[in-house]
């Protein structure tokens, strides 16, 4: 199938972005709604040509700039009249994927901004795409299913919560006719085989702060397990999405990696590397972060306490709808994957080149007072 | 030829009454006589070819005939056909791992000389590549890498070994340059026979190299000079990529290799096999270590540059880190003939074997003298052993506060059993005994002081008594000599003090960390059950 005409919101972000790219090659005109950033930058870096919405058309992208978290997405309604007429396809992607906000934020970008792009779609009955993420299972243990939502789970972040009300909304829509799929990721790590990744953001930020001996030990358990997801194989199963709607419709797809990491992997792998510090997993019933040590707490308590959860989970997520309608399949596993996530890392200078950390910014910072 | 053909065909047909030949076979002599060369020592090599598909062996028959020592190989049509197409197969994937043997071999044959069956002898040599092309791509290969290897070795201050590799690399390009020119005979010893042949054949550049050659091998005795005398040299021989430029030298990261620190100790690990403790200086440059990055940047940052550069040095040597040449992959052993493995250096002999900080080195690198799993599940036992010392430690203060004689002789002997333990494991043993062997095997182990073993016999029979107030400085007394020992040698910390306590938890984890990596034997659930405690111990009273 070609020639659809598709609103991407989030169009600037990692996802948004290559999925973008990805339609416009495949010969669909796509429409990117960006908020701040009027580029679109591809995973591997490649800045993507676009054209003035007025030119739009196959194969081309045109940046739209808008706030989902606004009614009409902050168009003015002769602009949102030109998105909304004619659309075959809406993928909505935008949402600030950071841990640590404050829920106000989720609430308005991952929550509202949801409702508001479901609006747009369901005015004109167009099939809508739902970037979600897999965590939306919160702190389940075992196996996920598809199409399991809300199963009464505790979720370990605000993060979380905000991407289940996001998809309760979809589903609320869903159920009063509007066509709907959503593409739940894990944690989207660099690309299967090159390890390539735009952006260097959570996980990646932990393993920095692990990797240079700031946080030494974390509350979890070896045997904890890690989703991580090529980013490419993220965005070739929700374009495939976009492209077999009739398929997909319905239904609910786990874009999930080969099989799920331990935290026993992440550390052998992590050994692997002679300038890597390696953190210890200590149980959590008998972590204290207050007697970390100063610099350490510091940076437990503002960044590695947002993630901790991550470090006793064991959720397995089945993907069996992911598998019947994905173009392929990701097949990197274990601690060969990871070796190809760090070596790019490496290469690009993100990990294993020593910084000052917190406490010796702030030494510095003294002197100079 | 130092053999005409008539007493080789006279020296061919007695060997054959000697050994069985295949009926209608072909027969060459091959070797350095066939190839011109050769001495009154030289051996006499017949090949048979036998028109069959058999596997005949490859070991050679050696038979004495007129005063001279004669091998004779037999080979089927099949199996040289098998050799000449595996030849074809390495160089296609580049010249990297084609071995010496399956070339010279192949060598032999088209440099050989036909002395019957000239049919089957030119079927046996069909071949599709040139002999001359692989010969001098082979060792214009092993030149290069040796070049490489030499720089690398000048990189890191280690000039009699660059000196050593630069003169092979020197050798290696002369043979590929010889051979280019026809004089494809693998042996290396020829070497200037074969220069003299061109030279002698009008060759007037043969002369011109030859003598940069010898005038090389004189040349400054070690240093950047020297270096570069031998890569220039190498380059006038038409073997490229190998310039003396030290910034072409990076470090790269070894596959199967992973770095577990152990207390403030950096223990390294090859292959999940062997552990390897790095001295202090030698931690510092392991830490130093990123894929990618030029040797003499990471020297030039080092706090100890000689020191950072000898340890550098050592761990390539025993393969604990890759050099690699910028955009030319990894820079292996370049001397064909010899295994490209990396080494292994001897056990350390040190004992105790291990400590709560695991090894100790001599230098900058030692090996423990277990093997990587046993290190583990040793260290790991002496580690849990010391902390039901002081388990039972408390039990039995607490037995004898309450008057209960029995629940106390049971904790000193529990407190005693664990002290055996973690001196045995302190002298690597792993398993260990069952409780009721483990007194008497102390004696029987030279690595134990015999005062120490006599000391634990006379506590156990000390708690067979009925002085209960004597079993506590009986018990402390074999616990601090027990400990005395190990700290002597290798042990980071006591146990007495709440830091040391928390420092011994710390390194409790990182034994945890490296066992659960080599899926170590040793006692994984009570570990989990002190870590789940975070370290309390469940009969100490508040306030310790």
């Amino acid at each position: 199938m070609s020639g659809l005409r598709v609103l991407v919101t989030g169009a600037a972000g990692l996802v948004g972005a290559e999925v973008a790219a990805r339609l416009a090659n495949e010969g669909h005109t796509v429409l990117a709604l960006v908020h701040t950033r009027p580029e679109i930058v591809r995973n591997d870096g490649r800045v993507v040509r676009t054209v003035p919405v007025e030119r739009s058309g196959p194969g081309l992208v045109s940046c739209v700039a808008g706030d989902v978290t606004k009614p009409m997405l902050g168009l003015t309604a002769e602009r949102h009249e030109y998105l909304a007429t004619g659309l075959d396809r809406v993928v909505h992607a935008a949402a600030t994927t950071d841990f640590g906000r404050r829920w106000e934020t989720y609430e308005s970008l991952n929550v509202d901004g949801t409702r508001n792009v479901v609006r747009l779609a369901a005015e004109r009955a167009v099939p809508l795409v739902h970037v979600s993420t897999a965590y939306v299972c919160g702190e389940r243990t075992g196996r996920v299913l598809e199409d399991e939502l809300d199963v009464g789970q505790r979720f370990g972040t605000d993060y979380e919560r905000s991407k289940f009300l996001a998809e309760q909304e979809v589903a609320a829509a869903a159920a009063t006719g509007l066509p709907t799929a959503v593409v739940r990721p894990s944690m989207i790590v660099g690309t299967q085989t090159s390890g390539e990744i735009r952006d260097f953001k959570n996980m990646y930020v932990v393993l920095k702060l692990f990797t240079q001996g700031r946080v030494r030990s974390v509350p979890g358990f070896y045997d904890a397990l890690l989703d991580l997801v090529p980013v490419d194989y993220v965005a070739a199963l929700i374009c495939q999405v976009v492209n077999r709607f009739s398929e997909a419709e319905g239904r609910t797809f786990h874009a999930v990696g080969a099989s799920p990491h331990t935290l026993l992997d992440v550390s052998n792998a992590l050994a692997e590397y002679p300038m890597f510090q390696v953190p210890h997993y200590v149980s959590p019933s008998s972590f204290d972060a207050g007697a970390l040590p100063p610099d350490e707490r510091v940076y437990y308590r503002r960044i590695i306490a947002m993630y901790e959860s991550f470090f006793r989970r064991r959720a397995r997520f089945d993907d069996a709808n992911a598998a019947s309608l994905a173009p392929w399949r990701p097949a990197a596993t274990g601690v060969e994957y990871l070796r190809t996530l760090f070596d790019h890392c490496v290469r690009v200078g993100y990990l294993g080149r020593p910084e000052p950390g917190i406490g010796e910014v702030l030494r510095r910072a003294g002197r100079r007072e | 030829m130092i053999i005409d053909r008539a007493e080789l065909a006279a020296l061919l047909d007695e060997t054959l009454d000697l050994v069985d030949a295949p009926p209608g076979c072909g027969a060459v002599l091959e070797g350095s006589i066939a190839e011109g060369f050769g001495n009154s020592a030289s051996d006499v090599d017949f090949l048979l070819l036998a028109d069959d598909d058999h596997d005949h062996p490859t070991m050679p028959t050696i038979v004495f005939v007129r005063g001279r020592r004669v091998e004779v190989r037999t080979r089927s049509l099949r199996q040289v056909r098998a050799q000449a197409d595996a030849v074809c197969a390495h160089v296609a994937a580049g010249f990297g791992e084609l071995p010496a043997a399956l070339l010279d071999r192949c060598q032999r044959l088209r440099g050989a000389v036909v002395l019957r069956e000239e049919d089957v002898v030119r079927r046996a040599r069909k071949w599709p590549l040139s002999l001359t092309e692989v010969v001098s791509g082979w060792y214009a290969h092993h030149s290069r890498q040796a070049m490489r290897h030499a720089v690398a070795s000048h990189v890191l201050e280690e000039e009699h070994e660059a000196l050593a590799w630069a003169g092979i690399a020197a050798r290696h390009a002369a043979k590929s340059w010889v051979a280019a020119r026809g004089e494809t005979y693998l042996e290396p010893k020829w070497l200037d026979r074969q220069f003299d042949r061109l030279v002698a054949g009008g060759d007037a550049e043969a002369a011109r190299l030859r003598d940069r050659l010898a005038e090389v091998r004189r040349g400054p005795g070690s240093g950047e000079r020297a270096i570069a005398s031998h890569a220039a040299l190498v380059a006038d021989f038409g073997v490229g990529g190998c310039p003396a430029a030290a910034d072409q030298v990076l470090l790269g990261l070894r596959a199967g290799v992973t770095t577990w620190p152990i207390g403030d100790r950096v223990h390294v690990v090859r292959d999940r096999a062997d552990v390897f403790v790095l001295g202090p200086s030698a931690a510092r440059a392991w830490r130093s270590i990123a894929p990618g990055r030029p040797v003499a940047e990471v020297l030039k940052g080092a706090e100890e540059p000689a020191v950072a550069a000898s340890a550098l040095a050592e761990f390539h040597r025993i393969g604990l880190v890759e050099l690699r040449w910028r955009d030319g992959g990894p820079i292996a052993s370049a001397q064909p003939w010899a295994p490209a493995e990396p080494i292994t250096p001897p056990p350390s002999t040190r004992i105790p074997v291990l400590g709560l900080a695991g090894g100790a080195a001599d230098g900058h690198v030692s090996l423990v003298p277990l093997p990587a799993r046993r290190f583990a599940a040793a260290g790991m036992a002496q580690v849990w052993s010391n902390i039901m010392v002081e388990n039972a430690r408390e039990d039995l203060s607490g037995a004898l506060d309450g008057g209960q004689r029995e629940v106390a002789r049971t904790s000193g002997l529990r407190l005693l059993h664990h002290a055996c333990r973690a001196l045995l494991s302190a002298c690597g043993m792993s398993p260990l005994p069952p409780d009721a062997a483990i007194v008497a095997r102390l004696a029987a182990l030279t690595a134990v002081p015999a005062d120490l073993a006599a000391l634990a016999a006379a506590v156990e029979r000390d708690l067979r008594g009925d002085e209960p107030e004597l079993w506590p400085r009986r018990l402390d007394e074999l616990v601090d000599g027990v400990r005395d020992l190990v700290r002597a040698e290798v042990f980071p910390a006591s146990f007495d003090s709440a830091a040391a306590w928390e420092a011994t938890l710390r390194i409790g984890h990182d034994w945890i960390r490296l066992g659960a990596y080599l899926d170590a034997d040793f006692p994984i659930e009570e570990a989990r059950d002190l870590l789940t405690s975070g370290g309390a111990q469940p009969h100490r009273r508040g306030g310790g």
